[in-house]
């Protein structure tokens, strides 16, 4: 049952991050996940402050919102400012960072954040953590109800959005002349994004989300042809590193995250060397 | 002796923040800022396998090691967006995360079985307050033997950032320039990730090169402001974070490079964000007010519907305009002289369009209303003379004479 609640928490992160994966991979946004995933810091810690808890609501909340400005500033001086993109993400993330990290210092020992429960996450307590408000929501552990809503708000933008965010994947240009705003669409990938990216962190730590929002999607790019194919496949990849990562952990007694990430980076690996001329005269490419 | 102490520490983060400053600026200029972020993390597994062969994580075996695997990580970005075409972004995610974790891994096992692991969990935020005289000499030499690399090969570096390909044929060897670069930056990042930490090495590799490149793409400027503003960062984080032990220094740094930074990203004239919004605005501020002035002139003594527009509030002020007793607009004297001239300068474009280049008389007239705003008062009058001073427009409507 433990075992179980772990992995349906991490399925529906690997279902999250299969979409936003693919997704910023194909705009050539994929760095953005790293320097969102950064710039939570300040979030948390002023949530902490807010709530006193270190996964409340607040501390969501104000996480999430910390992680989607980064998000926009970095595309707003990308946009306004002329700096080259990636040099945008790397100034914006890192400042956010340092800052996070400041605070941090500056409340001392109030604060309960540490670099292991950042970088880790908790992943084995996930299983422990109720809401215990003696309700209905006790029923499933906080991190898989979290998942739930984060991963409901997804399917639901995938079931009204689908084509626009199809055509805005493989090109933004013509996205623009076909009258669907590039911008909103790309704000509100970046949004749901920023809240997996939080309630993912949440549960399994800095590395996990990264890793997740990455490498499946880059290993099912590597595979597939076609959309379905490409998100069903970084699915599959991410539950199946998943599975295998949590049993080698277990076995050899590893750290869960990082364990689960060098799974995944093994299935990209052997994608790459047994795909790689795959892509070569393809059109299923991304397009500036 | 705490004095003695604070120069240690000021002094070990200048020297960093200069060598990460000077060696960021052909990474930034080849367009792989974000490859310094990749590179800090990716050096972790080489960092923790030095500590755990040597038992330290001072001495030789850490930089080896740390460059070793740093090169290998930048190979492996390379070569994973070249044969497989997944976007550089995407591939330096890649090497990143599953380098990274690999580290974790390792370091796990360390801790599990109980080798000393001497300062490694600095690696991750990074403490200068550590800072032993030896880490000095290394930073000490690393910089002088940078500086010298780099005034050396400076031409290299600007050819590569200007034209790569163009650089490959006039024979600089790229793949040599390419290895040398990215062996040299693992380096120095295995040198300052343990004072700085990881993330905030990448900052100090990459902002003080963007905020150069921002101001000037000019060579001098751009080193200048570079490790100018590095060194700064550098001082004032040395300074607070001596008094301030818990305080990470190379959070303080990148903080204060960001302050430094920002407000020229927002106020540096003709390209802060700032600035060029304030001119956009300025610029919509004349096209309206030019044609309220031609608007009354045409129909003058006009009752504004709207009581507060802020383009009459601004010709009134310019004295250009002024409301009778009826409240009806005019034009002042002055104001009929602009009016004039906006009006001379459309109908001369219209004259021009209808004449020279044939457009038919009724297709005119929106083009106009664009170059009324843009034509100055050179163009104008070689336009005159070019249409032989017309008296009149294809509407046959007088062109006001010039005053």
């Amino acid at each position: 049952m433990m075992t179980f609640l772990i992995l349906a928490t991490a399925g529906l992160l690997a279902f999250q991050a299969a979409l936003g994966g693919s997704f910023l991979l194909l705009r050539r946004s994929a760095m953005l996940t790293d320097a969102m995933a950064h710039s939570v810091l300040p979030g948390l810690v002023i949530g902490y402050l807010f709530s006193g808890s270190r996964s409340g609501p607040e501390v969501i909340l104000f996480a999430a919102a910390s992680s989607f400005s980064s998000a926009y500033l970095i595309d707003y001086l990308n946009k306004f400012a002329g700096i080259w993109f990636e040099a945008s993400t790397g100034f914006v993330f890192t400042s956010l960072f340092a800052i996070g990290i400041v605070l941090i210092t500056t409340l001392g020992g109030n604060v309960d954040l540490d670099a292991d429960c950042v970088l880790y996450g908790e992943l084995l307590y996930v299983p422990f953590r109720y809401s215990s408000t003696h309700s209905w929501y006790d029923a499933l552990p906080l991190p898989l109800w979290n998942q739930i809503w984060v991963g409901l708000a997804w399917a639901l933008f995938l079931f009204f959005r689908w084509k626009q965010l199809k055509t805005w994947a493989f090109d933004a240009e013509f996205c623009r002349h076909a009258g669907i705003s590039d911008h909103v669409i790309r704000r509100l990938v970046l949004a749901l994004t920023s809240m997996s990216i939080v309630v993912g962190f949440d549960a399994f730590g800095a590395i996990l989300v990264v890793g997740f929002f990455i490498l499946p999607a880059a290993t099912a790019w590597l595979i597939s042809r076609t959309w379905h194919a490409m998100i069903l496949i970084s699915l599959l990849v991410g539950l199946g590193s998943t599975g295998l990562g949590y049993s080698l952990a277990l076995f050899f007694d590893w750290e869960p995250g990082p364990s689960i990430v060098s799974v995944a980076g093994l299935f990209f690996l052997g994608a790459a060397i047994a795909f790689r001329q795959n892509r070569a005269n393809s059109t299923f490419r991304p397009t500036h | 002796m705490i004095s003695t102490q604070l120069l240690w520490i000021i002094a070990g983060c200048v020297l960093a923040a200069y060598l990460l400053a000077l060696s960021g600026i052909p990474t930034y200029l080849r367009r792989e800022a974000l490859t310094g972020d990749a590179l800090s993390h990716a050096i972790f597994p080489g960092v923790v396998l030095a500590v755990w062969i040597s038992g330290s994580n001072a001495g030789w075996p850490t930089y080896v090691s740390g460059m070793l695997v740093g090169s290998l990580a930048l190979f492996l970005i390379q070569t994973i967006h070249q044969k497989t075409r997944i976007p550089k972004d995407g591939a330096t995610g890649i090497v990143l995360i599953v380098f990274f974790s690999a580290g974790l891994l390792l370091l796990g096992r360390l801790q599990r079985s109980g080798i000393p692991l001497g300062g490694i969990q600095h690696v991750l935020l990074g403490k200068a307050a550590t800072l032993l005289p030896a880490d000095l000499g290394i930073l000490g030499i690393l910089a002088i033997l940078g500086s010298l690399l780099f005034f050396v090969f400076q031409k290299w570096v600007w050819l590569e950032a200007f034209d790569a390909k163009f650089a490959q044929h006039s024979g600089l060897p790229t793949f040599a320039y390419s290895f040398v670069l990215n062996t040299w930056t693992a380096l120095v990042l295995t040198a300052t990730i343990q004072i700085l930490g990881a993330v905030l090495s990448a900052a100090m590799l990459l902002t003080p090169a963007a905020l150069g490149h921002f101001l000037s793409p000019n060579p001098k400027i751009l080193i200048r402001t570079a490790l100018l503003s590095a060194i700064a960062a550098a001082v004032f984080a040395g300074f607070i974070s001596a008094s301030i032990p818990a305080m990470s220094t190379g959070a303080l740094m990148v903080i204060m490079l960001f302050f430094l930074s920002f407000p020229f990203f927002l106020l540096y004239p003709e390209k802060g964000i700032l600035m060029k919004w304030i001119a956009r605005k300025k610029e919509a501020r004349r096209w309206s007010d030019e044609n309220t002035l031609k608007f009354l002139f045409n129909s003058t003594g006009i009752r504004s519907a709207i009581q507060n527009n802020p383009s009459l509030r601004r010709l009134s002020n310019k004295k250009l305009v002024h409301q009778n007793n009826q409240g009806e607009w005019h034009l002042t004297q002055t104001g009929i002289k602009n009016a004039e001239r906006i009006v001379r300068k459309h109908r001369l474009w219209e004259t021009f369009l209808h004449q020279r280049l044939l457009v038919p008389e009724d297709h005119v007239h929106e083009n106009a209303e664009l170059m009324e705003h843009l034509l100055d008062d050179e163009a104008e009058e070689r336009l005159a003379q070019e249409l032989n001073h017309p008296s009149s427009d294809p509407h046959l409507s007088p062109i006001p004479p010039r005053k």
